[in-house]
């Protein structure tokens, strides 16, 4: 029988890289080799097939666009490797989308069932949370050793669900903590063959996230009064009649690309602090990861790519994930002790389910 | 030559160490710079199809590995192997292939979105049995009545009312409800049931008006038009999820823009297909279209005023709030191509064309 909350079987040697005296340092970086014309390539042929089979390829789909994104970063002259088996994606899908059927119609039989399916819902998140960190990570790998990731399914309870409905009960207050719980959970847990990673993050590091989200937010509101007070005096000054024409227009050029530009923007500063403070404090094996993420580049690629998306009526889009990982990556190092010591563990097997489960309903999560 | 050059990763420490995989008939080895050889089970090799710029791992069915850059040497391993050609791997290669994969992902998206997905859910629509649909209302009405009030109106004239739109078309329910806020409306709840609000009843001046905002309604349920939206959602769901599993929160909303002007448009096909309907039910039972007509012109009067009441806090800065001239009487602040409701002057101009039949 495997014991699901450490299944590596062994014992997980955080210490094992310890060697005193002799610190020398090198750094390596990520790079992406990837072109958005190849990428091109996969994502419409992955499109095509995807609609041909009516969704069934979409797990091989699934596997090839990984493949190609794992197989372009390189780090330290090796590159990454995606293992999943489009079989078991399959199998998670299907039951993901059943599931994600059900819940859409629960709320046509009864206000109960709509209630009850919520909070199924809710409490089968940090399941999946774990499962999908599992299936991510163990079919991860570099220079033939595999990810994996050993939080337990009881352990994540606290960090994806008590302390984010905290947070919304304390109206965001408690959320960067929330915060600093779930990144505890995720970079305490993930493993490279035997040895364990480490978070050094703060809770000061996610407060400062949280503070500089409530400016930016003021800002937006403050811009969007300033809009309708400038356009109010101006309908005045020049006695301009509104009509439904007027309206549609002003929607269409104003509205809906200022909507899409103020979220577009928020959320790109959000991931981008998020990132910097995240990919500066992980620790493996006496290996740490730094980082140069600016968070003006990073929302003017987000921003450029949603418009480029856009006015491409969605063809950008290769490009678009190309230039993203680009530019993260050749952002991203690694001040390595020793790199060629890690051991791998045994092999971990995890069902996809919860991998899909995580993708349906959006959970967003990174490697 | 049969002969790959790459990294062999032993798969126990991460380092690899350089070194070629060969292969004939007889046997496949790997031989590592230093010497080392590794002879391979044939049958165990999985060679996944190589991708376009992409290092291609080879696996022997334990931890070992070996990674290559030479794509067109993994195909050619592939063939010795008699796998099959990866026919996704051949596409990307030819670029004409890719752009003909283009214009017919174009092509078949255009025909799920305008043909697929409205076909599918209405023929879907149909096969709902009546007691699914009135669970359905059953569960959108008691979701409503978060927002409503019990009606005020005498029961004895609920059921004067009630007695009168059967005699002209059944339903198995009609209920009455104060709507407060959302004013003078009528809304159907799936193929059995239909709800009038207080205002709209006190708006109408005579019980034909009533009568053919009734039809109106009958249309919305006869036609299935609720259970179709729910099966379009769903159509919608799935297809975005298969789609798009992986685009990020912004991507999600760049595709939920056109969503939402999709599904208004469909919404707005619904709503002229439930006017043709009251006015052929019109037609039929010896009443004028132009019933339909006065009653949209009320409610659009109606919504107007209750508009600029509303708004009277910040009305200061609109000089045109009083003959705000736009016309949708559900969500007047909405542009057309996101509103529910066609505008009601075509919607007029459509029943008078109707009269000169």
């Amino acid at each position: 029988m495997v014991d699901l909350e450490n299944p590596g079987g062994g014992e997980i040697e955080s210490r094992a890289f310890e060697h005193p005296g002799e610190e020398q340092l090198t750094t390596e970086r990520f790079e992406f080799h990837g072109n958005g014309s190849d990428y091109f390539r996969i994502w419409i042929v992955n499109m095509l097939f995807t609609i041909l089979t009516l969704g069934i390829y979409s797990a091989w789909a699934k596997v090839r666009s990984k493949r190609y994104f794992y197989g372009n970063t390189e780090l330290a002259g090796d590159h990454f490797d995606y293992l999943a088996s489009p079989i078991a994606i399959l199998k998670g899908r299907l039951i993901a989308v059943a599931a994600l059927l059900a819940y859409s119609f629960s709320g046509y039989i009864s206000l109960a069932a709509g209630w009850i399916a919520l909070a199924l819902l809710l409490a089968l998140i940090p399941l999946a949370v774990v499962q999908s960190r599992r299936f991510n990570s163990s079919n991860s790998a570099w220079r033939g050793v595999r990810f994996g990731f050993d939080g337990g399914h009881m352990q994540a309870y606290p960090p994806h669900l008590f302390w984010p409905a905290l947070g919304v009960a304390t109206l965001g207050l408690a959320m960067p903590f929330a915060w600093f719980k779930s990144n505890q959970f995720q970079f305490n847990h993930y493993r490279f063959g035997t040895t364990r990673s480490a978070s050094t993050a703060t809770t000061r590091g996610f407060y400062v996230i949280g503070v500089s989200l409530v400016i930016a937010l003021v800002a937006v509101i403050a811009l969007y009064l300033l809009y309708l007070f400038a356009t109010a005096m101006l309908t005045r000054m020049i006695g301009f009649e509104s009509s439904q024409a007027a309206a549609n227009l002003e929607a269409a050029l104003v509205i809906f690309p200022s909507l899409l530009f103020a979220y577009a923007t928020l959320w790109a500063f959000y991931q981008a602090m998020f990132y910097k403070l995240v990919f500066n404090n992980i620790e493996i094996g006496g290996n740490r990861l730094r980082n140069s993420i600016y968070s003006l580049n990073y929302v003017w690629l987000i921003v450029s790519n949603t418009f480029l998306i856009i006015v491409t009526l969605g063809f950008f889009y290769p490009w678009a994930a190309v230039r993203r990982a680009r530019y993260l990556l050749s952002n991203i190092s690694l001040e390595a002790r020793d790199l060629d010591s890690f051991a791998a563990g045994e092999f971990d097997h995890a069902s996809a389910q919860g991998e899909e489960f995580g993708e349906a309903f959006d959970l967003g999560l990174g490697l | 030559m049969n002969e790959l050059r790459g990294v062999w990763f032993e798969g126990g420490l991460s380092r690899g160490s350089p070194a070629r995989l060969r292969w004939s008939a007889a046997a496949i080895a790997v031989i590592t710079d230093e010497g080392q050889m590794v002879r391979v089970d044939r049958d165990k090799i999985q060679a996944l199809s190589p991708l376009p710029g992409t290092p291609t791992r080879i696996a022997f069915g334990g931890r070992e590995s070996f990674v290559t850059d030479d794509g067109h040497g993994v195909e050619r391993l592939r063939e010795a192997l008699a796998l099959a050609p990866g026919l996704a791997s051949r596409v990307e290669r030819h670029m004409p292939a890719v752009i003909a994969a283009a214009a017919l992902v174009v092509a078949m998206l255009a025909a799920i979105a305008l043909w697929g997905v409205p076909t599918l859910a209405g023929r879907l629509a149909l096969t709902v049995p009546e007691e699914v649909s009135a669970q359905v209302s059953q569960a959108l009405m008691s979701q409503l009545d978060f927002f409503l009030e019990p009606s005020g109106i005498p029961p004895p004239r609920q059921r004067e009312l009630e007695r009168y739109f059967q005699s002209h078309g059944e339903i198995e329910t009609i209920v009455f409800r104060e709507a407060g806020r959302f004013g003078a409306n009528a809304v159907t709840l799936g193929a059995t049931m239909i709800a009038f609000s207080d205002e709209l009843v006190e708006l109408a001046e005579s019980d034909e008006e009533l009568l053919a905002v009734y039809f109106h309604e009958l249309g919305h349920a006869r036609l299935r038009h609720v259970e179709q939206n729910v099966f379009r959602a769903a159509a919608w769901l799935v297809l975005i999820t298969m789609l798009t599993g992986d685009i990020g929160a912004v991507g999600e909303m760049l595709v939920g823009l056109p969503l939402s002007a999709e599904l208004a448009a469909n919404s707005r096909a619904f709503e002229r297909e439930a006017d043709a309907y009251a006015v052929d039910r019109l037609i039929e039972a010896g009443l004028s279209p132009m019933l339909l007509a006065d009653i949209l012109r009320k409610l659009e009067a109606h919504h107007q005023r209750r508009g600029s009441e509303n708004s009277a806090g910040g009305g200061d800065a609109d000089p045109s709030a009083g003959t705000d001239s736009r016309e949708n009487p559900v969500s007047p602040s909405l542009p057309d191509y996101l509103a529910t409701h066609p505008p009601t002057s075509e919607r007029i101009a459509y029943i008078r064309s109707r009269m000169n039949d």
